[in-house]
């Protein structure tokens, strides 16, 4: 493992960057590099564990050096912050181990420059804004005309919602479209393969699922408190007893046919140009008899604004996976990559995220939304191209 | 260079005694000069070989850095202390003690969750309505994660725990646990239930070598020699040495004999003179089809060691520290 090395283009360049986005209206913030483990891998989860910086104080308490600047700046944001938010600017350090795959760093720490605007009233110019703001850093690092890939995590949001099927079934899909790397035939493959399974006690089962959901999860608890179960293991008998009264009706209910995953292979499948992905993202929901209306309206209404504030967007791209790797989003996400060298990884990335602050424990569930410039890449980029 | 070759042999208990039960019966005597409290052994008759006396977890550990060479540990170890086993270790053999397997087991109040599927749903509104992720104890950290992504779980948080994991979700340090099992009945006793698909790994004790380790000319010859009796004594342990006169009625009499099946071998052949290695379950067929083809008096016997011409297990070490170059 090597340490990062001081590089003069890449101190400059962060200065540049900062200086920018100050310029823009967003105040300077340096968090603290640190923050209790505890924190970090309740938000983040166990996934990145590996990841992370961790070490441990005498008295036992882990700490995480910062992964990211998001969630110390939104620590901030509840600890110290107006309440009714505010737009922030970062620039410095991060650290998590590298992917085997990181071709521009072989070292834990990297250089990150970025902005963050929570609870900004009008969502779609905040995002068309942030995404504006992300082309333009890159074009003062001398990336003239990124290569831009848009999405919206919320059109299939919106997709599952409008396919009604049980609330087992609309989070099992919710939960693969975040978790896995999907492969063409996965959701179809849940179809198939994964069951809501009963235990033994089919006749329970089945009694129950011809109840109304209130009375079978009156009798399971009431049978669990004859035979005196508890709530051991941190789930009351209560939220026990209610899911296996849903569980029994969802399992005695149909399953989601074969139809509905295809059509949710079809909906991933989507690739178009930014500018014709409204207009297909409405055939396919015509075709599908769903209503996605204003969802494809409020994405096309983002390319509208990000168009008035003089992006090209005649190259971007639609992608229905962009950002599904990182659960928070809830809404509209972009990376900017290099037209040549993709590999290096997005040399920046952003997008909305309404629930992170909330999660967090702000109790105003400010909105949010933000990028981050890839600072290393860059600089690699400068020595490819030389 | 030259230096010795460190084997790494768990330090206490069970383990320890099975395992100083196989390196004995192919004739290597560990001893500890210092008695039970002394940390560094050797072993009888073997120049260059050194014993260092390890918990479990941490000779899995030291053969994945390489800091020895040799040691006996558990697959389920070999797997949480490293990313990719295979670049690093080469399991020599499995040694028929240590069985256990590592399970994700719940509460069993539970009765709404039987799979793994199950529990991602639960993991999911957990978080939701008690505001914080479901915790897993566990010393199994690495083996839980994978296993947990593999289910597309993300809605957990590991609590590290090195001793009566069973006790954490009674104790209320966690909600369900991640631990190993050979029978259940702890589990049950902790009101604890396995997963229908709950098996993460099944294990058991294993001779592993590291890959990385300084495979110094000395260490190889000691390693030659270790490996050469422990072979031997398997394979002696496998098959028993059958002889018999055929005298001069039969010239081939072994091709009638073999069959697709296996398990019969010849080991020397001549004046009539007869021997072969045969695997116990084909014994009795054997020695009666010997008998019907005329032969007098089958002795059966069983040997300490068998060397063959090949030294196998020291081999295929050979060949995967030359694929690791």
């Amino acid at each position: 493992m090597n340490v990062a090395h001081f590089s003069d283009s890449a101190e400059a360049l962060m200065r540049e960057l900062a200086q920018y986005f100050a310029g823009e209206g967003y105040l300077p913030i340096e968090p603290g590099m640190m923050l209790p483990a505890d924190a970090v891998l309740d938000h983040m989860g166990e996934s990145i564990r590996k990841r992370l910086l961790i070490t441990t104080a005498p008295d036992g308490t882990e700490f995480s050096m910062r992964p990211d600047f998001t969630l110390p700046l939104a620590h901030w944001q509840i600890a110290n912050g107006p309440p009714d938010g505010g737009r922030y600017s970062y620039s410095g350090f991060a650290f998590r181990y590298p992917n085997p795959d990181e071709l521009t760093r072989v070292s834990a720490e990297f250089r990150q420059v970025g902005i963050e605007n929570f609870g900004a009233g009008n969502a779609a110019e905040a995002d068309a804004d942030t995404l504006a703001l992300a082309v333009c850093a890159l074009q003062r690092a001398g990336i003239g005309s990124p290569k831009l890939i848009l999405g919206d995590v919320g059109l299939f949001e919106a997709l599952i919602g409008s396919l009604n099927l049980g609330e087992m079934w609309s989070g099992r899909l919710r939960r693969l479209y975040w978790r896995h790397t999907l492969s063409e035939d996965m959701v179809l493959s849940l179809l198939q393969k994964s069951s809501i399974t009963m235990p033994d006690e089919a006749a329970l089962g089945g009694s129950l699922s011809r109840m109304e959901r209130e009375d079978a999860r009156v009798i399971i608890a009431e049978v669990m408190a004859i035979a005196g179960v508890s709530g051991a293991g941190g789930r009351e008998a209560d939220e026990i007893a209610a899911r296996y009264a849903q569980k029994a009706r969802e399992a005695e209910g149909e399953r989601p046919s074969l139809e509905v995953g295809e059509l949710i292979d079809k909906f991933l499948s989507i690739e178009a140009n930014a500018k014709d992905a409204p207009g297909q993202l409405r055939d396919f929901a015509r075709r599908a008899g769903l209503d996605l209306n204003s969802s494809i309206g409020g994405f096309e209404k983002r390319l509208e604004i990000a168009e008035n504030l003089a992006i090209n967007l005649d190259d971007a791209v639609f992608s229905t996976t962009v950002g599904r790797r990182i659960e928070y989003y809830t809404g509209f996400v972009f990376e900017a990559h290099d037209q040549i060298t993709q590999a290096v990884g997005p040399l920046a990335s952003g997008g909305r995220y309404d629930n992170f602050l909330s999660d967090i424990g702000d109790s105003n569930t400010l909105s949010a939304v933000g990028c981050s410039i890839y600072i290393d890449r860059l600089v690699f980029l400068s020595g490819e191209h030389k | 260079m030259s230096g010795p070759l460190v084997l790494a042999v768990p330090s206490k208990g069970r383990l320890e005694e099975n395992a100083c039960v196989f390196f004995a019966r192919a004739g290597l005597r560990l001893e500890r000069p210092r008695g039970m409290r002394n940390y560094c052994g050797r072993i009888a008759g073997v120049e260059g070989a050194e014993i260092a006396f390890l918990p479990a977890a941490e000779i899995a550990r030291e053969i994945a850095s390489g800091s020895v060479h040799l040691g006996v540990t558990g697959e389920d170890l070999i797997h949480e202390s490293m990313v990719n086993p295979r670049t690093r270790v080469e399991v020599l053999t499995k040694l028929g003690f240590g069985e256990t397997t590592v399970v994700v087991a719940v509460p069993q109040s539970w009765i709404d969750v039987s799979t793994m599927d199950d529990l991602d749903d639960v993991a999911h509104a957990f978080r939701l309505r008690h505001g914080r992720r479901m915790r897993v104890a566990t010393k199994y950290i690495n083996l839980t994660q994978a296993y947990f992504s593999s289910f597309g779980i993300a809605d957990y948080r590991v609590v590290e725990s090195l001793g009566a994991t069973e006790g954490a979700p009674i104790a209320g340090t966690a909600e369900i646990i991640v631990d190993i099992t050979t029978t259940g009945s702890t589990l049950a006793a902790n009101g604890l239930k396995v997963l229908d698909d709950g098996a993460i790994l099944k294990s058991e004790a294993c001779l592993v070598a590291s890959l990385v380790a300084d495979w110094n000319e000395g260490a190889r010859d000691t390693l030659a020699h270790v490996l050469g009796l422990v072979a031997a004594e398997a394979r002696a342990r496998d098959v028993f040495l059958v002889g018999t006169n055929m005298g001069s009625r039969r010239a081939n009499f072994f091709d009638e004999l073999i069959d697709d099946a296996g398990g019969i071998e010849l080991s020397d052949q001549r004046n009539g003179a007869l021997e072969l290695l045969v695997r116990q379950d084909r014994l009795y067929e054997v020695t009666r089809a010997l008998r019907t083809m005329g032969a007098g008096r089958v002795t059966v016997s069983r040997q300490d060691y068998i060397f063959e011409s090949r030294n196998s297990l020291y081999e295929q070490l050979i060949k995967r520290l030359e694929e690791a170059c």
